[in-house]
This record gives structure tokens, sequence and C-alpha cells, in this order.
């Protein structure tokens, strides 16, 4: 409501900017400390986990994109990281695997496109860009008529677009091999391209928020009404966040595809957009660095737990594989956070100025959320619209 | 038999009641009237249990009312007929009028006192298998009025009854007001109609952003030069 | 399509379609009062269903393990409206959602951890099995049959109840609005967990059919039925039970028409076209054939 946002105060704004400036790149360095340590001393699995620490670090900042800022949930992000995967595997996979013995439905210049020769880099590069550039052509087709709804609509919509996505991916053989999946992708994914995406990402998610596009992102997802009233194209403001989510997503897919080595449709499903949701629900809903730390916290958890789902002994107790624990552990404990902390573990704010004891503007807003219920709608003049009626 | 002391009340961050206190005696018939906005409807729910106050006190009959979901201080004896009516469109005038007796122990006298309702409002009594979504305005506020009865009140809590009603329906709502005043039920009316409320009331309370800011007999406030300037049209 | 297939075709339809409805009643039911889409009510049908298997393995005749199993189910929806959803009361609407999925996937792998991720044989009781020949070589199922007359019958008891007994009323009353529910001192955790309990004994019971007609039961069978169920609820309008009902049963139509009628090589894709047919009725009219909501757009 209206009224209940908090006031903006003044803000000392040089030396204020001056330390987010040395704090940006304070994480910078530290980041790419890791990602050399990560290159140059891990060994591959350890290598591979700091990867995919990063790819999904790229999705749950685009996602937290699209949630946290406009209010429109969508679960059909995961549609997005499987159309940048294939496309971009489709794009690299050595030809000889491409033929159409192997994938009929391919056309022509797709089945002879061949990147074999390219650098493997400029290959993964291009197959990124091409990857992101069709998620975010199918997410602006997708999205021009879904961001007119919101709230619950939107989200089973978006989960609707999801279940297209994975029936077409199961179902259309030709090219995407159904159920056995794509592979032979090149693994050319490595721990610095993944790093320098995410920065991308988290820059791209930050500059956006600020933006006077952002402010309005959030001033729709706020206050409709009022926003409305002082003309913000709430249309617009939420399609553009939706499509730089689903080109960042999409860039996902790309990478992940060319880590693996091979993809199928069961990745892309409702496993890992519950995965993802955690990721941001755990950050909170708005904050790019909670959805980053989310991300990690969410990729390592289900590593760390293998080892119980795997079976072995808890001092004199055996037990043998209890495969689904480690997921009944994680949704337990995302159910106990949306209970108990719906604001995740930063609310809205960021990294760097939760540091500082400051807050972003729009901060706390889960809380403020729950209070406006229907039946504690402030005071009006008219009988209270219940939502219901 | 009711009492508020120091009430306040928050929607978040605001305020919207700024530490009321007052007091409704047994078979009396009490105003509070103000303009819009002034808190009269959130004391009033309030007191039924939906909001929950921030400090203070609410006691009826000497037992205090915060800490009970709405649902027990409708059975111990306080119903409300709403802003806005809230009639259930979709059910029938029966079952509006029905639900309105959830918590009555006596059922045994229901069909008495549908009858008795429908002698106030005969137009009920031939509309009972009729939807509540298909009445008129007026005919809502009827029901509304009725539906708070059926719970047997022993005190009445009126939430605007007349508002966007014709001149005309406002008399007649009124005129029932009265007559259920002098039937002994205790009741507790917030209008912005000060003129009309005045009239009807032994007592009255003026709420303004949050407070109260005046208070007194019903006759002598309604002569009030500050509450004819701003409350009776000069 | 011959007269005979058509016959077969349009029980199984109804049969599909009356089990969809099973499970929509109780999404309707708990979504017109809380606004909350319960994804893990499909859960509940699994747990219908597994608590047959298990207490079948017992050895138990199917006259008492059905009952009881479904009494389990009742369990297992209060528990997971006093655990997980009570706390959640008034909380924006996404929020809900997200729980229940969170509900749900914890549910799910509950059941993989405690049946192994291999399908399970539902102990189908015989009376269900095999076909009833009827004139002109149709032949007709009995599960199909069952599954028909029972949802009649549950649909009738639900419509007495929510027409003519007081809880009933006063939770089509909450349902259309809280505060003057709780005004009239309705007292609405009562009705909320009235909703769940009558829902999760529908999905109960939808469990043991869907097992029937199956005839097998996984961890994760829940998923399929809920998300139908889910589409099912917005073709008829959110929270409509009526509306649920017809949606149900249009969907069960669609989809064995759909299979039917369409060439072999796009069958596998009918749950794409459902859920594109889901789409385009959220674009075009979110309130759905019977609801009466206000569609939630800016």
């Amino acid at each position: 409501m209206a009224a209940a946002a908090p006031v903006q105060r003044p803000v000392r704004r040089q030396p204020f900017a001056r330390q987010q400036a040395m704090l940006a790149l304070a994480v910078l360095l530290i980041g790419a400390l890791l990602t050399w340590f990560a290159h140059a001393n891990l060994n591959g699995y350890r290598q591979q986990l700091f990867i995919l620490c990063a790819i999904y670090a790229i999705v749950a900042v685009s996602l937290a994109l699209t949630s946290g800022f406009t209010g429109v949930f969508s679960l059909g992000q995961i549609g997005f990281l499987a159309i940048g995967a294939y496309v971009s595997a489709l794009l690299t996979m050595p030809p000889l695997v491409k033929q159409p013995i192997m994938l009929p439905g391919l056309p022509e210049w797709l089945a002879t496109f061949d990147t074999t020769g390219w650098p493997p880099q400029a290959a993964l590069l291009f197959a990124c860009l091409v990857g992101g550039a069709v998620a975010a052509i199918i997410g602006l087709l997708v999205g021009a008529p879904l961001m007119r709804l919101s709230g619950n609509y939107v989200a089973v919509a978006t989960m609707g677009f999801l279940i297209i996505v994975h029936s077409v991916l199961n179902n259309w053989g030709a090219v995407t091999r159904g159920a056995r999946g794509l592979s032979q992708i090149p693994t050319s994914t490595n721990p610095w391209v993944a790093y320098i995406w995410l920065v991308i990402a988290v820059y791209v998610a930050l500059r956006l928020r600020n933006s006077p596009y952002g402010r309005s992102m959030i001033a729709s997802r706020e206050n409709l009404i009022a926003s409305r009233g002082i003309g913000v194209n709430v249309l617009r403001t939420r399609l553009l966040a939706f499509v730089v989510s689903a080109f960042l997503t999409g860039v996902a897919g790309a990478l992940l595809a060319h880590q693996i080595g091979a993809i199928a449709p069961t990745t892309f499903y409702f496993g890992t957009t519950f995965t993802v949701v955690i990721m941001v629900v755990l950050g909170g809903m708005g904050s790019i660095s909670g959805a980053v730390v989310g991300a990690v916290i969410m990729t390592l958890t289900p590593e760390l737990l293998r080892p119980i789902e795997a079976g072995g002994a808890i001092g004199p107790i055996q037990y043998s594989g209890l495969y689904g624990l480690s997921n009944i552990i994680l949704a337990v404990g995302f159910i106990l956070i949306m209970i108990f902390r719906p604001q995740g573990l930063f609310g809205e704010r960021e990294l760097g100025l939760a540091l500082f004891g400051r807050r972003t503007p729009q901060q706390e807003w889960a809380g403020e959320s729950i209070a406006i219920t229907p039946e504690l709608a402030p005071e009006i003049d008219e009988p209270i619209p219940d939502p219901r009626a | 038999m009711l009492a508020l002391h120091d009430v306040r009340v928050f929607y978040g961050a605001i305020e919207a009641v700024k530490g009321i206190s007052f007091e409704v005696r047994q078979g009396e018939l009490v105003t509070i009237v103000g303009a819009n906005g002034a808190g009269k409807t959130t004391t009033l729910r309030t007191i039924s249990g939906i909001y929950r106050p921030a400090t203070g006190s609410i006691t009826f009959e000497g037992q205090d009312l915060t800490a009970l979901p709405s649902h027990e201080i409708v059975a111990l004896g306080i119903s409300q007929s709403p802003e806005g009516r809230l009639i259930f469109g979709s059910l029938s005038v029966r079952d509006n009028l029905m639900l309105g007796a959830t918590r009555r122990a006596d059922r045994a006298t229901i069909p008495e006192d549908l009858d008795y309702i429908f002698s106030l409002f005969p137009v009920l009594g031939e509309r009972i298998n009729q939807s509540g979504g298909t009445l008129s305005g007026g005919e809502q506020q009827m029901l509304a009025i009725g539906r708070a009865l059926m719970a047997r009140p022993r005190l009445l809590l009126l939430d605007e009854p007349s508002l966007g009603l014709a001149p005309m329906l406002v008399n007649r709502i009124f005129a029932v007001i009265s007559r259920l005043k002098e039937t002994g039920v205790t009741i507790l009316l917030v209008e912005q109609n000060a003129r009309k409320a005045l009239e009807v009331a032994d007592r009255a309370y003026v709420m303004e952003t949050g407070h109260i800011i005046l208070e007194g007999d019903a006759r002598s406030l309604a002569t009030n030069p500050e509450i004819k300037k701003a409350y009776l049209g000069g | 399509m011959s007269a005979a297939e058509f016959g077969q075709q349009f029980i199984n339809a109804l049969s599909l379609g009356s089990i969809y409805a099973l499970v929509a009643i109780g999404l309707a039911m708990v979504f017109s009062i809380l606004r909350l889409i319960n994804f893990a009510h499909g859960e509940t049908l699994m747990i219908g269903a597994v608590a047959g298997v298990v207490l079948a393995d017992r050895g138990l005749p199917w006259l008492i393990w059905l009952p009881l199993a479904v009494l389990i189910t009742v369990g297992a929806g209060w528990l997971m409206e006093r655990v997980a959803y009570r706390p959640m009361r008034g909380a924006p609407d996404v929020t809900l959602l997200l729980t229940s999925l969170g509900v749900s996937i914890a549910l799910q792998n509950g059941a993989l951890l405690t049946l192994g991720s291999q399908p399970r044989p539902f102990p189908t009781p015989a009376v269900l099995g095999g076909q009833i020949p009827l004139a002109g070589g149709v032949q007709i199922s009995r599960v199909n049959l069952v599954t028909i007359a029972i949802a009649i019958v549950l649909m009738i008891a639900l419509t007495w109840f929510v027409t003519r007994t007081q809880t009933g009323i006063a939770m089509r009353a909450t349902a259309e609005n809280a505060m003057a529910a709780r005004l009239m001192g309705i007292n609405t955790n009562t009705v909320i967990i009235a909703a769940f309990l009558i829902g999760a004994a529908l999905a109960g019971v939808a469990g043991f059919l869907w097992g029937s007609r199956v005839g097998r039961v996984e961890y994760d069978m829940g998923f399929i039925p809920v998300l139908k169920a889910f589409v099912a609820t917005v073709i008829g309008g959110f929270g409509s039970i009526p509306g649920a009902v017809l949606g149900a049963y249009i969907l069960g139509f669609g989809e064995i028409f759909l299979v039917a009628l369409l060439p072999d090589y796009l069958t596998s894709y009918r749950d794409a076209f459902i859920f594109v047919a889901l789409i385009l009725i959220l674009l075009i009219r979110p309130q759905g054939i019977l609801g009466s909501t206000e569609p939630e757009k800016i």
C-alpha cells in the first residue's frame, strides 16, 4: 500500500557512491581470485562444482530480476534455460553427430553448421549469444501477452510454458532426440567464462534496477494503482525485465550444455525450477547478491548431502541408500524459510549495502506484503473491496 | 457494558486509531460520528476482533475482548452489521439470515426471530429464497441489519447503515434503529450522517483522524456550533 | 470413429473427467477460501494410493483397506494445513503457491524414500477388473463405470453438504467474504480445516480410482492429476466448485478425443496442447467459464 511504503531518506551521495564502487571492486577481485584458484588448483569435480555455482547464480539472478523487482513470479524460467542449452548445443555439436541419421529434423544449414574449426571459446561465445538471443525472442513472444497477468495467474501461465517446452523437447525427437537428449557437445565452459557471464548478469541486473526502468518496476510491484497514476508503463517495464532475464537464462543454458557435454529434458523441469526458486527465496526476493549467495548454497548443499543419500553409517547406526532424503531436507528447509523468514537471508538488501548498515529504499517488502491482507487493508471510504467478492 | 480504554490500532506503520477511550452503557444508543477515514470503522472492527489493538483494553461486561477470536466475540452477544453491508451475494436471503445465527445457543427460537425480522423488514420475507446479490442496496442494508439481529445480540454494532441509500430509505433505516433501541438492545452506531445519528442517539462521540475530539449528550452536541459547522452543514 | 469406438471413448472420457473432478474440487475449495493453489494436493492423491498398497500388502481385504487409506489421506490433509499452511495465513498469493510446491516436493521425496523409484502394482480389487461387453462389440471396463458412479455419488453428497449443512453454508460464505463470515461468528479455522479434510478425502478416493485405472503406484503419481485438475479449475473459474467439475469433464473429453482424433505423430504432444489452451484461457477469460471472481489483472 502506498502509504506504508518507506520514506526515501536523503542520501549523502558522494561518499556512499565511492564506498559502493570500492566494495564492487573488492567483490569483483575476490571473485576473480576464487575463479583463478578454481581454474588453476581445483580438481575436475570441484572445478565443475564451481562452474555449476556460477551458472545457477546467473539463473537465480535473472529470476530475481523478474520476480523480485516486478512481482511477476515466473515458474517458466527453466524453459529458457532449456532453450539456451538446446539451441547452443545444436550449433556447436560436430556435424558428424548432427547428421540426418541422428537428427533427421535439422535443417540442412544447421546440420552442416560447423564450429569445430573455431577457437573453442569463440564458438562458445557465439553459442551463448545465439542461445540467449533465441531465449530472449521467445521470452518476448511469451511475455508480451503474459505480462498483463499478475500474481498466481502469471505463475501458472509461465508454468504452462515450462510444461510446453518440456513436452516439445521430449517429443520432437527429430531435432532433440527426445528423452535421450543431446550429447557430444564440446565441453568448453571453464571457470573464467562462467565467472565473466555471472559478472555481466549481476551488472545488468543492478543497472536495470537502479535505472528509471528499475524504479518504475519496483513501483509497479509495490503499488499498482499509484504507479499507473503517475503514468508508468507497467507492461513495458515488466516485459523488459522478463526478456532480459530470458536472455541471461538462455546464456546460462548454453554454458550448462557446454559444461556437461550432454543434456536431456529431465534436467529442465520442475526439479530444477524448484531448486532455482529456493535459491531466490533463500537469498531474498529482489536481492541480486542474495540470489548469488542462494545459488551457491543450493548448489553445494545437495553435494554435501550426497554421502547421506548414498548410504553409510551415522555412528553405530547403519543405513542403506536414502534416495530423496536430500530433497526432503531442502523442501522442509524451504518451507521453514517461507514460514519464519519469508524475506530470505538478505530481504531486498544487497550484500554491500547490508554491510554498511544501509537498506535499499524498498526494504522489507516481504514483511510488508504479509501485513497487507484484505482484512488489514487500511480503512477507506468505500467498503473494502475484498478480492474474493 | 462495553468499555474501550486507550485503544490504538495500526495497519503496518500507519496508526489508524490513536488511543481512544469510550464506553457504551446497557440500553444506550451511542453514536460515533466523523468524516471518512477518521477511524470509526476500524474501531468497530477492532471491537469485533477483526483487528487486534496494539495497546489498550476492550472489555465487554468486564470480560477482555482483545485476546478473543471474532467468533467468540459474536458468541458473547456482540454482532455487527458491517460497512458496505457485505451480504453474501451467492447465498439466499434465508442462508444469509441463518448465518447470522451461527453462534446462537438457543436454536429453538430461531423461527420466532425470523418472523420478528420479517415484521421489521417485510421485503426480506418476500425475497427469502432469492440470492442476496439480487437485492437492491436498501434491501441489502435491511438484510445486513436483520442478519446481525439473528444473533440476538445484547450489543449491536451498526457501521454506516445509511451509506449510499436514498433519503427515504435512510429514514426507514433510522426508524428501525429507534424501534430496536426501544426493545432494549444496546446499540453502537457509526455514521457519517451526523444529523440523523444525533437525532436518534442518547450520547455521541466525535472522531477525527484517529482521535475522539468531542463527546457528550447527543442533543447538546447537535447544537454545538463547531459540530454544526463541521458535520451538520452549518 | 465407429459408433462403438465412440461409445467406449465417451465412457473413458467421462471416467477420466470424474477423477479430475474429484481432485479439482479439493483444489477449488481451498483456493476459494485461502487463495492458495495447493500443488501438494496431488500428493494427497498419491498418499491415498500408496496407503492402499501398503495396507493391501498386510493382507487386508479391499473393503477394509480402502476406507483406511482414505482416512490416512484425510489425516495427511489435516497435517498439511496445520503444519505448512496455517502459519502462512495472509501471506501473498505467490508465497502460498511456492510453499505448496515445497510441501509437494517434500512429500514426493518422502514417498520415494519409502517406496523406492520403482512403480509398484496397485492392488486393484477383482470386482473392478475386466470388461463388460455391451451390444455391438462395445466393451466398457468396470473401473470406468465404477469411477463414474463413485464420482456422481460423492458430488451429490458434496452438493448436499455445501447447500444444506451449516458448515457447508459457512464455507461458501467464507469463500465469498472471509471478514463478513468472521463477523457472523463463523470460525474460519474450522471452515478451512473442513475444506482441507473434504478435499483430501476426495483426493484419497481419486487416488484409489487412479491407481486402479493405471494399475500402478509411483512416488510422483500425483503430479499429472494435480496439474490436470488445476487446468480444470482454471477452465471452470478459479475457486468455483461447479466450475472445477465442469472444467474437469471438459478436460477429460478434450484429452481423450484429442488423442483419438489427432494424427499419431501429434498425440504425444497432448499435454502441450492442454497447456496452450490453459494459457489462452488465462489470457482471454481468466475468470473461467463459471468463475465470477474479478480477474487479478494489473
